[in-house]
């Protein structure tokens, strides 16, 4: 850094007006007055000290740099593309897993209605007051397979009562994304959760709704099912 | 540290690893990816999007809805998306034909990436468009009454036209006698693209054993 | 000997005792120095005012901006209804001027004037820079313009349509041409560690817009690589952009104020190049549990825990180099303004680097904790370190001192208790949200209503089961919004704090207010700053 009175300087003796003159133009003269107080009153340029990096804090560091190496090699999934979650234990699971076994139409139902059902309806069948119906302890659920069984096919629209509190929403229809064997799946692990205790119903009694219903195209309303 | 040319080495170098390591890697990893024909349906997905779903992705983009929507459900230790109904661990061959691709990065709203699935009611979507306060009590969805034009009924009502049933007040944006609420062509767009996000089609399964 | 006459109410050679520690003689040499520096600051004047004041500006419409935004979050048929006012459109045009309008352009005035004052020079090529800063301004209002009216690309941090992006990316290009030149024609050997810093963000930014543009806009990549640059980007504008402009401005002005060397050489060199290796890596850290394969998370939660080793060492450097002048906080704004910002950067990178672990990043990623984060860094630390500079380098511009010690001190609680209580009331919103989109059985404030404030919070935690999704949506946006109307207020709180600010560059650039002959500080007894900042 040069020194303020730097004796290498060969104009460091100079009046302040010739050393601040540009080297190609006439000598400009620098009013002092001109100069303002808060650059009078400052304080040396920044500069700085030279203390040593603390030993605790490069242990520190190296402590950092070995756990960074660490998880860098173990949860890499081996840098390829094709591996998204990190977690050898969860991948060893996946690939040492047999050919599919024969599900248990409970727990397909559930995985059904996780995937298809649960954002109105809730994880808990309790659906949202006032918005969407519970189906734990529903009637319709319980009492009225061949109502559900439609609903399920070409959905719900309107004004519907369910455990004596009043709803009007639009439920969409499933017949066209969901097979006969999925929706009597879902349906079974309906009647059957959160304390619902109600029967089975089969892909046979699906099919045979959806063959009786065919040719329609917009969803059913509660006057409709309930009707004579 | 006075040399210039050493300081632009460094800065260089450095920065040019991580351009490598977050750019171009992964650029060149997944640049390959295709659609895939799922054997037991013969159906192919992703498919890419129809001219209406294109409009409304860029009605989707014009109004924002990034900012308070992600478009991916999450998985590995992160199954809550999937109890919660937002569908199966969203992969990279999901997003081949979206450009740009909307992620998102904020849950002020639920997920969208399979709300084609969750929701298949065109109308539904168009009332809560509409009004999402009457639509879902407590939501704080903007609303997008300017999405859709309130008009006197000439001759025949419109085939479009929203109908609302006895719980919908004036207040709540309801037509007054004579009148109807009628989406614009970017209303109807939109909803086409939102019916379009239905990612619910498995994949081959991920994690070591090809996507 | 010299020719010059004697400053008016000063003798040559005797010391201003009013700010210097007794015993510190003021030389001939120091004279020249201070004559030098009345150059350099000459030749700054218009171009770095013509910056700050546009700066200002747009953090006035950048903080309506916000309100509106927030007040939509909790109320959100306010304003409802009306297409350019809409959230979708607002948030990002809130996002857009801050960073743009406001950050981008205090931090590129503050650069003008750090290079020259440590290169030695005076600013040469005042209309290469002045051009540089009215493009910069068409380009933020076209585009914001733009965003408004429904033009936005929806790309989080580059919403602005193509013709902004060339505007910025050439007026870029001038900033960094004139920084070259400048820094060819220095007449200073040493590179002080501020000028690494600001080198860096001159030459890295280009690279990082110029990248996103390239492959995620003009010529996008296939797919979720898209994400992973954009993501590269939209850290990066905060690491290699806005945190070595605020890290300069820091190592700049906390030694220069106080009159003491900045503690280690060697720490500095540490921070920077830790920060250069790891800072840019951390990207993908905003995409956990995505479509994306795991390396790139994990490579990006490794960078963004590395991250501790640049930001340790820079608290270290700092925290050693002040802790003797405390006192000085009492009698100097820019000094309260630059330590409050250098204490929230240790914060939120801690905050940031926790947030990047796949543990913690479950619950957090995508809630408002993430809106507190993003606040308390570009705010919290580099808007409030902005002041600090500003502070600091307009009246050497103007030639005024500040107006008003009274409003200085208004600007700088409400803007300090504002962020605070910003990142405060978010993080527990956030939190709150997290848990109940992640973990919870049941509704907080639903348990708190039923329970009592510690029973229902123990029962809150007693709830809690892995992958969880038993909290219905409507309920986890029903618990939020209690702390979206205290963020509210918080904004409030900001907005009261910038009208004073603003108010305080009106008064000083026009000329108007009281006229000082000693600097603006908050208490007026200068034998004790002296003796604060003395050795």
């Amino acid at each position: 850094m040069s020194e303020p009175n730097d004796p290498n300087d060969p104009k460091h003796d100079r009046p302040i007006d010739e050393r601040m003159r540009d080297e190609d133009g006439p000598p400009e003269k620098v009013d002092v007055n001109a100069m303002h107080a808060p650059i009078m009153r400052e304080k040396l340029e920044p500069r700085d000290g030279f203390e040593p990096i603390p030993i605790w804090l490069v242990t520190v560091f190296g402590a950092l740099l070995f756990w960074g190496g660490w998880y860098l090699a173990t949860y890499s999934g081996g840098w390829r593309s094709d591996v998204f979650d990190e977690d050898p234990e969860a991948r060893r699971i996946v690939q040492a897993s047999g050919p599919p076994k024969p599900v248990d139409p409970l727990v397909r139902g559930e995985k059904l209605f996780t995937g298809n059902c649960t954002s109105c309806h809730g994880v808990n069948g309790l659906g949202q007051p006032g918005v969407y119906p519970p189906l734990a302890g529903s009637e319709w659920v319980l009492e009225h397979p061949d109502r559900i069984r439609r609903i399920l096919l070409h959905g719900l629209e309107g004004p519907v009562t369910v455990r004596g509190a009043m709803f009007n929403n639009a439920m969409p229809a499933f017949g066209v994304k969901l097979k006969d064997e999925q929706i009597a799946a879902v349906l079974t692990y309906v009647r059957h959760a959160w304390g619902n205790n109600a029967g089975p119903i089969t892909p046979e009694e699906v099919a045979a709704a959806r063959a009786e219903t065919a040719g329609r195209d917009v969803p059913f309303s509660a006057d409709e099912l309930m009707g004579p | 540290m006075n040399y210039g040319p050493l300081l632009f080495l460094g800065a260089f170098l450095t920065f040019a690893s991580a351009w490598l390591g977050l750019v171009f890697f992964p650029a060149h990893q997944l640049k390959d990816l295709q659609p895939v024909t799922v054997e037991a349906s013969a159906e192919t997905h992703p498919r890419a999007y129809s001219g209406e779903e294109l409009q409304g992705r860029a009605v989707y983009i014009s109004e924002g809805c990034v900012y308070c929507h992600s478009q991916q459900s999450r998985g590995g230790m992160y199954l809550a998306d999937e109890q919660r109904g937002w569908g199966r661990r969203s992969m990279p061959r999901d997003y081949i034909y979206d450009n740009p691709v909307l992620l998102g990065t904020m849950r002020t709203g639920p997920d969208l990436v399979n709300i084609g699935a969750r929701q298949p009611s065109a109308d539904w979507h168009l009332k809560h468009l509409y009004n999402p306060q009457k639509m879902v009590p407590g939501s704080i969805m903007a609303p997008f009454g300017f999405l859709f034009e309130m008009r006197k009924i000439e001759g025949e009502p419109s085939p479009d036209a929203l109908r609302f049933d006895a719980g919908w007040t004036a207040d709540d944006g309801a037509p007054a006698a004579g009148y109807e609420v009628v989406p614009t062509q970017r209303a109807k767009a939109l909803v086409a693209y939102l019916k379009s996000l239905d990612h619910t089609y498995e994949l081959p399964a991920a994690n070591g054993a090809g996507q | 000997m010299s020719s010059i006459p004697a400053p008016a109410g000063e003798v040559a050679g005797k010391s201003d005792d009013r700010l210097d520690p007794p015993g510190f003689e003021m030389t001939i040499d120091q004279a020249d120095l201070a004559a030098q520096r009345a150059e350099i600051d000459r030749s700054c004047r218009w171009p770095v005012l013509f910056f700050y004041g546009s700066a200002t500006a747009w953090l006035l419409v950048g903080t309506v901006l916000a309100l509106i935004a927030s007040i939509k979050l909790h109320s959100p048929t306010f304003l409802g209804n009306i297409s350019w006012l809409t959230f979708g459109r607002v948030r990002p045009a809130h996002l857009d001027v801050v960073a743009f309008g406001w950050a981008s352009m205090v931090g590129l005035g503050t650069l003008l004037w750090l290079m020259c004052r440590l290169c030695r020079v005076p600013l040469r090529y005042p209309a290469m820079v002045v051009l540089a800063g009215v493009l910069w301004n068409v380009a933020v209002t076209a585009g914001t313009i733009a965003v408004l009216a429904g033009q936005g690309t929806s790309i989080e941090w580059i919403e602005f349509p193509m013709y902004c992006t060339f505007m910025l990316f050439i007026s870029f290009a001038l900033i960094g041409l004139w920084a070259m030149l400048t820094f060819g024609t220095r007449k200073e050997g040493h590179v002080y560690v501020s000028q690494w810093y600001l080198f860096a963000a001159v030459f890295w930014f280009p690279w990082v817009y110029a990248s996103v543009q390239m492959l995620v806009v003009i010529a996008p990549v296939k797919g979720v690589p898209q994400e992973s640059i954009h993501w590269w980007f939209g850290h990066n504008v905060l690491g290699v952009f806005f945190t070595p402009m605020g890290l300069a401005t820091i190592y700049y002005l906390i030694p220069k104020v106080i009159g003491r060397p900045i503690y280690s050489y060697y720490l500095s060199i540490l921070g920077f190049w830790s920060l250069a290796l790891f800072y840019n890596w951390a990207g993908a850290h905003h995409m956990v549990g995505g479509p994306l394969p795991a390396w790139l998370v994990t490579v990006s939660a490794v960078a963004s825990i590395m991250m501790f080793i640049p930001v340790i060492t820079t608290a270290i450097n700092h925290h050693m180099t002040t802790y003797k002048s405390f006192g000085a906080l009492q009698y100097s704004p820019t000094l309260r303004f630059v330590v409050f910002g250098a204490m929230m950067y240790t914060l939120v990178s801690f905050q940031g680097s926790l947030m990047s672990v796949r543990i913690f990043n479950e619950p957090f990623h995508f809630t408002h904790h993430t809106i507190a984060h993003a606040h308390i860094g570009l705010y919290g630390f580099y808007t409030m370190v902005m002041f600090g500079a500003m502070y600091y380098i307009v009246p050497r511009l103007t030639g005024r001192e500040w107006a008003s010690a009274r409003l200085i001190r208004v600007h700088f609680w409400a803007a300090s208790i504002g962020i605070f209580a910003m990142f405060v009331t978010l993080t527990i919103g956030g939190v709150i949200q997290g848990f109940e989109l992640n973990q919870a059985s049941e509704p907080f404030n639903k348990l708190v209503g039923q329970h009592g404030l510690l029973d229902g919070t123990i029962k809150f935690f007693e709830g809690f089961k892995r992958q969880n999704g038993a909290v219905s949506f409507i309920d986890v946006v029903r618990d939020t919004i209690p702390w979206l109307w205290i963020r509210s207020g918080t904004g409030i709180l900001l907005f009261i704090g910038h009208l004073a600010f603003g108010w305080l560059v009106w008064l000083n650039l026009s000329g108007r207010g009281k006229k000082r002959t000693g600097p603006t500080l908050f208490r007026t007894d200068p034998k004790g700053y002296a003796i604060a900042t003395g050795r």
